[in-house]
């Protein structure tokens, strides 16, 4: 506050005077105050802010309406301020000892001093002095701490983000079945490195607070693997037909080439060439269990009968391999529903079927259709449990002959059926609005080892491992979970 | 209210002191501050108690201002012998012509303006008591007739300091109506060198002239229109109570090592050496200034002290010093880091 002098000649003066210092005085007192509250309302702020945001992830714009304390600060400060303003009198008796009036200026607040006057001709006002460096100091620490507090990332304030989702279930069944696929050559082995970090990233950021991402991204994962044993198993079960036909036709051939006659045997021959080269492209396993002169001759198409065998034997123990695989995928929990296990056994009982007179069907119908039709048609008939019929005496359990046409007669009447209904039994979350949140407990979790859940959609599949978080959403119910969180 | 004095008024009052002053410090050499402080005494009407070694000029110093004023003066050498009766005069049983006797009244030394009480704490409390009334009421009761003492009276005691043998301290009740108590020091070597070479054995000059009894109740009546703010009055009464160690004010070193604080009587008598400063400072009105100069010399006698403060060497003089530092005269109450610059 600079020093001023003012050139009064009355009273009226005087008093214009010590109004001047007591407004000087308001001012610097009330920002020294204001000084002082919006400190301790800074510190306060923060601390509520990070108290709110750890404890219950209060977001920051909301926050941020604790600025308006400042204002309520300033008003606070002006009122206190002005409580602490010393009386006119205290003024006047300090400005007469600061210009050395030697009470004449404080006698002239209480009567007139006539002649006296002019000795008051100026009165100097003094110079307030306050030391603000360390107020100024502590707030700027306190806006530091609010601003710190207020701009931290949630998941260094959260104190739910020590509470991490348990996926280790989950992440120990995905990366056996990577494992598997990486085993099997489903997968290259770059492929299983980089799913497996993908993996172990996922399992160390699963967060508690937000299970639902952590869910989403083991769902993608999942689905990732699941994609490629799914393509793994389709490519299967194309060669497992291409070899089965293959095979069929070389044993018909090895057990009845007499029957046939030169050009039927030559086209089967050839069919059989075209088969094994058709098979061979699609399984590289299969041309290495073969010697070389056989796979010379089916690729120039000139297959000997006594190359029949070690081609029989060598596609036997290929779809030996393949059903290994299949197998092996199956019980890695990777086969969902894309084949029916059963048949991985009717492939296996297949290489058992008695092939010998696929010979005796070739020569029947060389004339209404090609050797690889009548193959194709062979095997077709065979899965359907009527391969086996074709011999005389060899008809099936209950459809009669191999060849007899299935007939549908006295059908029921669906008009007058009569169905009774029945309530199906509820499920484990009736209605997603009556649901309650089971993800936030105080407790420490309670293990149930093998606990599954019993009920609706949820059946059979596997909690974690004791999270007070783990609670599966099936890919199919991301859906109505989205929707409902949105609606709240 | 009477209006303040006006610079006529007061300039006449204003000369005739610093003509006193400066025949004072004509008179004895090298005592200006002490000349100051007796006059403003004198015209507060007040008693003033010189303390000091003996040989540094206390009795010339009183006797040199009852020559200068113009009053009837009057010594009395106390001694452990000395007598209530000796001081304030007695009753002898006289004849009259006619053979009839009656107790007549005879005054002792203590009717005049000026006594001069020498050497008072040499004589025994009994008699140092005498004074009492003479002091405070300015009359002498003897034998149920109360006399009134001349106006004006003053006493201006001189003792020695009471650690010296032989001497009874004085009673805080005859303390207290003290005025002042000042001390006197030694000359220092300028002051001893110019006593030796211009006074001959001594001898103080006489002094050039004498005020008269009615300019000195002239002055008296000047001094009776100085002025006191309210907020001078204030201070005088916060500073009086902040020597009690149960005060609100009181400092520290009050609260430690004052056992009994200053009588409302010495805030009257501040008021009135503030008043007496104020004049000889050729104003008409008191400021903190005035105050302050008196302070000390009003209240050194007035506090008792305990065991404490003569165990830390702490003594009336420093503390009062202390306690003008650290109360504010205004009474301005700001926030410790926030000050008015000086």
């Amino acid at each position: 506050m600079k020093e001023t002098s003012l050139p009064p000649t009355n009273s009226a003066d005087h008093d214009l005077a010590i109004q001047i210092f007591l407004r000087r005085l308001t001012t610097l007192l009330t920002l020294k105050t204001w000084l002082m509250l919006a400190t301790l309302w800074c510190f306060g702020w923060g601390a509520a802010a990070l108290v709110l945001r750890a404890s219950i992830a209060t977001p920051r714009k909301p926050l941020l309406f604790g600025a308006v304390g400042f204002l309520f600060a300033a008003i606070a400060a002006y009122l206190i301020g002005r409580k602490q303003l010393p009386t006119q009198i205290a003024v006047r008796s300090m400005l007469d000892r600061q210009n050395d009036f030697g009470g004449l200026l404080m006698t002239a607040g209480e009567q007139p001093v006539g002649m006296w006057e002019p000795q008051l001709a100026s009165i100097n006002l003094p110079r307030l002095r306050w030391r603000s460096a360390r107020a100024w100091g502590l707030l700027a620490l306190s806006v530091a701490f609010t601003t710190i507090c207020l701009l931290l990332p949630i998941k260094y304030v959260s104190v739910t983000s020590g509470r991490s989702l348990d996926v280790g279930k989950e992440a120990e069944t995905l990366t056996a079945q990577i494992e598997t696929l990486k085993e099997e050559q489903i997968i290259t082995e770059t492929k299983a490195e980089e799913l497996k970090e993908k993996l172990d990233q996922l399992s160390a950021e699963a967060a508690g607070e937000d299970p639902a991402k952590t869910w989403e991204a083991l769902d993608h994962l999942a689905n990732s693997v699941e994609k490629a044993a799914k393509d793994a198993i389709a490519s299967a079960a194309t060669k497992q037909e291409q070899m089965e036909k293959a095979e069929a036709l070389a044993e018909g051939l090895m057990s009845g080439s007499d029957q046939l006659d030169a050009q039927t045997m030559t086209e089967a021959m050839q069919t059989l060439s075209t088969m094994m080269q058709g098979a061979m492209k699609e399984n590289e396993a299969l041309a290495n269990q073969l010697s070389p002169e056989t796979q010379e001759a089916i690729k120039n198409g000139s297959l000997k009968p006594e190359q029949l065998k070690e081609i029989a034997n060598a596609l036997n123990q290929s779809k030996q391999k393949l059903n290994q695989q299949l197998s092996k995928l199956n019980q890695s929990g990777l086969n969902r529903g894309n084949i029916n296990p059963n048949s991985l056994k009717s492939g296996a009982s297949a290489q058992k079927r008695d092939n010998s007179g696929l010979s005796k069907f070739l020569k029947d119908h060389a004339q209404k259709m090609s050797v690889a039709d009548a193959v194709n048609q062979w095997t077709e008939d065979g899965k359907n449990g009527n391969g086996k019929g074709n011999g005389p005496g060899q008809g099936g359990v209950s459809r009669g002959r191999g060849d007899a046409p299935m007939t549908w007669t006295e059908g029921s009447d669906e008009a007058n059926a009569k169905f009774k209904e029945k309530a199906l039994p509820p499920g484990s979350v009736a209605d997603l609005q009556d649901s309650q949140l089971v993800g936030l407990s105080a407790s420490a979790p309670e293990v149930q080892k093998g606990n599954l859940a019993a009920h609706g959609a949820l059946n059979n599949s596997a909690t974690g491992g004791g999270s007070a978080y783990t609670q599966t959403v099936l890919p199919k119910h991301k859906g109505a979970v989205k929707k409902y969180f949105e609606r709240k | 209210m009477e209006p303040i004095l006006q610079p006529e008024e007061i300039s006449p009052a204003i000369e005739l002191a610093n003509r006193v002053l400066s025949q004072l410090d004509r008179i004895l050499l090298g005592r200006a501050e002490l000349h100051r402080l007796v006059l403003a005494g004198i015209l507060s009407r007040g008693h003033i108690l010189l303390e000091g070694l003996p040989g540094v000029g206390k009795t010339a110093l009183v006797k040199t201002l009852g020559d200068l004023l113009g009053l009837q003066f009057k010594r009395v050498q106390f001694t452990p012998d000395l007598m209530p009766s000796d001081i304030l005069g007695s009753h002898i049983l006289q004849g009259d012509g006619d053979g009839r006797r009656a107790m007549e009244f005879h005054a002792g030394p203590v009717f005049t303006n000026l006594l001069l009480a020498d050497e008072i704490n040499r004589a025994s409390p009994k008699t140092q008591s005498a004074l009492l009334e003479a002091m405070q009421e300015r009359s002498v009761t003897l034998l149920g007739a109360t006399r009134q003492l001349p106006d004006p009276f003053f006493v201006l005691a001189s003792q020695n300091p009471i650690e010296l043998e032989g001497t009874y301290p004085l009673p805080e009740a005859q303390l207290d109506r003290f005025l002042f108590k000042l001390n006197v020091g030694g000359a220092d070597v300028d002051t001893l060198d110019q006593i030796i070479s211009t006074r001959r054995r001594g001898e103080a000059p006489m002094p050039e002239f004498v005020v008269s009894s009615g300019e000195l109740h002239q002055l008296f009546a000047v001094m009776d229109r100085i002025y006191l703010p309210k907020a001078v009055s204030r201070y005088i009464s916060r500073l009086v109570a902040a020597t009690h160690a149960d005060s609100p004010e009181a400092t520290e070193e009050v609260k430690n090592y004052v056992a009994y604080g200053a009588s409302p009587r010495a805030a009257i008598a501040m008021a009135e050496a503030a008043r007496a400063f104020a004049l000889l400072a050729g104003r008409p009105t008191v400021g903190f200034e005035d105050v302050k100069a008196v302070a000390s010399p009003v209240l050194n006698h007035r506090l008792v002290l305990n065991y404490k403060a003569k165990f830390d060497g702490m003594n009336a003089s420093s503390l009062i010093a202390r306690l003008l530092s650290q109360l504010d005269e205004t009474g301005i109450k700001l926030p410790r880091d926030v000050e008015i610059e000086k």
